[in-house]
Formats: C-alpha cells, structure tokens, sequence
C-alpha cells in the first residue's frame, strides 16, 4: 500500500489480487443471506475507500489487511443499520449476563475434520456442514458474524480482529466466544451425523 | 485424530483457538469460491489506475484538511486553521470581529440619550426670563447642554487669564448647576464660579481683532471659539454632552486628553478654522474668559458668524414658540452688530427682566445659546452658560427704540 501511495500502480494490482477473493467472502458473508445483492457495491466502495484515501495514507501499527477489514465493516454495517437487519453490539442471549453454553454431545459423532482429499462421503457432509454453517452464521448477530468471521475465516489474530471491529480485545474475545458456542450448538443440533465407523472417527 | 482432540484449544501465538471442523465446514460452504465478478474487478482496477497522485506526501490527514495537503510546510498554518475551525473559537473570534465593526460604526457618535431633545414647545407663555438660566426654570435641553457641564468646562482653560486680570468673579454666573446633570459633570471643587476676566482686557482684544474682518475668517474664528468650548459654542456643537472635554481640545497648554475627538472635529471643522487654530493657539483660553473677545471682535459677531455659517440649525424665540432662523431676524441681528460695533462689554450683572420687553432668545439644534435684549439705553447679551458673564453694549436711545421696532418686525 505504501508502494501505492507513492504513485505504484502495479502495487494495487498485486494487493487486489492478495487480499480480493477473501475480502468479497467475508463481505458476503457479513451482510447474510438477505444481502447478498449487496455484497458488489460494499465490495466495490471499500475498495474505492482505499484508493482515495492513497493520499494520506499512513501505517500507524496496523496492517494493510486490518485497516482493509475494517473498512469493508464500516461499510458493511453501515448497510445493514439501513436495512434494519443488525442487532444491537452487545446483545446477548444469555438474560441472566452469564455466557451461553452450547451443547457440545452432538460433536461427538461428527466426523474428523478431513485431511487434503476426503472421502466422498465425507466431502457431502461437509459439503451439508457447510451449507448448515452459512445458514447458522446469518444468525448470529453481525458483531459475533464479524468477529468469528475474520478470526476464523480470514485468520486475523484476536488483536487483529479488536484492532479492525474498534472494540477492546476482551470484547473481541468474548465476541468470539459466542459465536463459537452458537455455532456449534446450531451446527449439531441439526447437522445430521455419520454414523460412526472405527478408524476414522464418527461417520 | 479424535474431535475432541481436534477441539482441544491450540495455541496459535497466544489468540484464540480456532475450531478445525468449523473451519473445514467453511471449506466447504457454498460460497467457499465466491469471488468478486471480473467486471467488478477490472472497474476497481481501472478507478486505482485513474487516481491522481498525490501531490504532498502521504499523511494521516482527515478529509476536512485535504485541500490544506500542501500547507504541510507550514504547519503553523494549518494548526492556526484547525483551532479557528473549532466551534467555541470560531464563535468567539465571531464575536470580537462583530463588536470591532460595531465599535467602529459607533466611533465617536454619540448615544441617543445624549443627542439634544426636539424643541419643546413654549406656547404656555411669555419666553423665559434670564434668570432662568439659572436651571430652576429652564427646559431640559438648555439645563443639560446649558448650564451643567460649562463650569468645570471653562474653568480650567479660564484660570490664565484669571490670573492675570486679578478681577473678582462677579456673583452672576454662579448659578447652581440641575440636580440631574451635577453628579455627572460638576467635580466636587466646581461648585466655585469661574473666574471672570477684567473689562480692562475687552478693548485691548477689541483692537487686536477689527470688527471689519471678512466672513469667512469670522466663521474660522467662530469655529475656532466653538472649538474652544466657549459657552456659547459648546453647547450647541454637542449639545453639552461632552463639553468637558471639548472645552480643553485646542487648548495648547492644556493636555489632551481626547485626542480621538478632537481629530474628528477637527476633520469636521474644514481647513479654515484649522488654520486658524494653529495660528492663535493661546486665544481660546483667553476668548473663554473674555466672551467679549470671541470671534470676530465681540461676542455678537462671533455669534452671527455662526448664525451665517448654518442658518438651519438655528431657532429663535421671543414670546411665542421658537421659529427657524429667517433672513429677516438674520438681518437685524446684522444690524445691532453694526449698531454696537466694539462697544461691548463684559456686564457687572444679569439685567433684571422685563416682561414687557422679552428678550430675543438663540437656539442652535434645541439647545439654548443666548438671549439678547434691547433696553432704553443697551444692548446685552446673555449666554446660556451661567458660567460666562454677560455682555452689555450701550445704544442711543433712538438706536435702541430702533432696533427694538426693527426686532418687532423681523420677529413678526
């Protein structure tokens, strides 16, 4: 970035490249099911955010992937406020204030997650996990969804997660946490589980 | 690999684990290989290859300084532009530029309450006698602008020539000053009438200004006597609001102490009566003390020469209501000047009234200046500042009865 500030335009290109395909996931992925016609435009503007703010940029302790992650959240919460769909920041299930504990039994009978070329059996359940966790991510309230998805997804620390989300690190913690804990309980409460075979874990 | 042992928390630099079967779920949702169109990629491409370079180098302005990105060699500046955007500053700079420009407008004006009043209305009886000048009996205008800020306002100026005539102040300018104007202008010691000024000086002034001097040094001596704060000018120049400190402007040997005044009056006061105040600086402490000596060789000429200068401004009452200055009463006042020419002297006292014979009272802008009055055997001339002595000039018999009737006419 530093590069394309300095007037390298071949230096955009590469960043595009390094960081596009994550960053059009986890937009998607953030505004849910019921906004993905508009994940392009969020996409889109946070990219054009970079490139007018090439002028004054600046690296001040965070990396270019933190402050492009916070961008596209700035954005993408901006759209979601417009369309009434987000939850309020500290919202949680739990009335009494105490974290949710998920029921974590139906784990035990999911297979292991698969090494580089899973069995065909295998690769359709996870296929279904996958559809399953899509589902239970629209879910989550959006501060839980952005912060398990650049944590888990888009591999940023949990400093690097409190960093882009402007939160505390323990808020981006307990953030986490909850959405761990309700994703596990909705992904084994209705993913249906293999049945289990020796050797290879639960089937 | 059991789950549970996949489950199990990692360490991963100290951060959070993160669980393997959620990740390999994520591996495999739907939209694992979603990835932004290649229209939408080649137009973002193609907007970063069309952004301008910057011209600074890159810094961590916010938008709002941008169009300030090559004042960063001068940081002061925009430091300055900063503080002065902030809303506490920029209304309180709003307000300093806003008192400025009304302080400005309001230079040297003076306040509403202080502009003299519109003529009040005389018709309930005859015109007031001189011992109204007293202030008892005297409308408001002439006790503010009249008989309340002269004193202190000539004595000062008054006192050289007091020393050199050794004259006892005669008893007749010693009115008590209104009630309401003597807090504001009468210092404790002012309560002591001026001194007067000899009738022995009165001739040697005479000789040194002839009567026949042309009008327009007249009117720039009149000017420079009003300046003076004489007691007929001051009063009508300023309707006696500020007649303390006019009364010392061009006195050279007195301080100055209002200095931005006497630079817009002198400004309003035209070259002719500048010149005339640079030639004779020592006259205005002496034409205070002698109102024989004003203007243009006695005081009736002085007061004709200003009469002339702004007719308009200038009222005049006898019995009746006051009526706007006319040619005609112009005129006779032109003719008892001739008719008394350097006969003028200061009077030992204030003539007793004559009901019969009213005198012939001069008002400039509402504010009273003078009254004059023919008697069998003199003309006088009775100033509205109680601290200046009157002046008295002797007539003929016929002269008198003359002028009288002519005054009948003109004030017909």
């Amino acid at each position: 970035m530093t590069a394309y500030a300095r007037g390298d335009n071949a230096a955009f290109d590469q960043l595009y490249a390094r960081h596009q395909a994550g960053l059009y996931r986890f937009v998607r992925r953030l505004l849910g099911s019921a906004l993905n016609a508009q994940t392009d435009e969020v996409f889109q503007d946070t990219w054009l955010r970079v490139i007018h703010a090439r002028a004054r940029w600046a690296p001040q302790g965070a990396s270019f992937r933190t402050w492009l992650y916070t961008l596209a959240h700035h954005r993408a919460i901006d759209l979601l406020r417009r369309s009434g769909r987000e939850i309020a920041f500290d919202a949680h299930d739990g009335a009494d204030g105490a974290p949710w504990e998920p029921d974590a039994t139906a784990w035990q009978h999911w297979p292991a997650p698969p090494g580089a070329a899973p069995h065909s059996d295998e690769l359709a359940f996870w296929r279904r996990a996958g559809e399953r966790l899509i589902a239970c991510l629209d879910q989550l309230p959006a501060p839980q969804r952005s912060a398990f998805l650049l944590h888990h997804e888009d591999g940023l620390a949990v400093s690097e997660v409190a960093s882009a989300l402007e939160v505390g690190f323990e808020t981006a913690k307990t953030r986490l946490r909850y959405a761990m804990s309700k994703l596990r309980t909705c992904m084994g409460a209705y993913l249906a589980p293999l049945t289990a075979e020796p050797g290879s874990g639960a089937r | 690999m059991t789950p549970t042992d996949a489950r199990a928390p990692r360490a991963d630099g100290g951060d959070a684990p993160r669980d393997p079967w959620l990740a390999q779920a994520f591996r495999h949702a739907p939209d694992a290989r979603a990835a932004p169109p290649p229209e939408l990629s080649a137009r973002i491409l193609r907007e970063a290859r069309a952004a301008e370079v910057p011209m600074a180098a890159p810094t961590a302005d916010t938008p709002r300084a941008a169009p300030f990105a090559q004042a960063a060699r001068w940081p002061w500046l925009r430091a300055a532009w900063e503080a002065l955007a902030r809303p506490s500053v920029a209304a309180g700079f709003a307000s300093v530029l806003l008192a400025t420009v009304v302080g400005v407008m309001w230079r040297d004006r003076l306040l509403d309450e202080a502009l003299p009043r519109p003529e009040p209305s005389a018709r309930s009886g005859p015109a007031p006698a001189p011992e109204a000048r007293d202030g008892a009996t005297a409308t408001r205008p002439e006790a503010r602008g009249g008989t309340t800020a002269s004193p202190q306002a000539s004595a000062r100026p008054a006192a050289p020539a007091m020393a050199t005539s050794g004259t006892p102040a005669p008893e007749v300018g010693a009115a008590t000053p209104p009630v309401l104007a003597a807090p504001k202008t009468a210092p404790p010691g002012a309560a002591t009438p001026p001194p007067q000024a000899s009738p022995q000086a009165f001739p040697e002034r005479a000789r040194e200004i002839a009567p026949s001097r042309p009008r327009q040094e007249r009117v720039a001596a009149s000017d420079r006597a009003s300046a003076a704060a004489g007691p007929v000018a001051a009063n009508a120049d300023r309707g006696g609001e500020s007649t303390a400190a006019e009364a010392t402007r061009d006195d050279a040997t007195a301080a100055p102490r209002d200095t931005r005044g006497a630079a817009a009056r002198d400004a309003a006061a035209g070259p002719a009566a500048k010149a005339a105040a640079r030639s004779a600086p020592a006259a205005a402490p002496r034409a205070q003390a002698d109102p024989a000596a004003t203007g243009g060789g006695s005081p009736l000429t002085a007061l004709l020469a200003r009469v002339d200068a702004a007719p308009q401004h200038w009222r005049w009452q006898r019995d009746a209501a006051a009526q706007p200055m006319t040619p005609a009463l112009q005129a006779w006042l032109q003719r008892l000047d001739q008719a008394t020419a350097s006969r003028w002297r200061s009077a030992p006292g204030v003539p007793p009234g004559d009901s019969a014979a009213p005198g012939l009272q001069l008002r400039r802008d509402g504010a009273m200046v003078a009254t004059l009055r023919i008697d069998a055997a003199a003309a006088w001339l009775i100033p509205a500042d109680s601290s200046q002595p009157a002046a008295m000039a002797t007539l003929t018999s016929e002269a008198a009865a003359a002028l009288s009737a002519a005054l009948a006419d003109a004030s017909r």
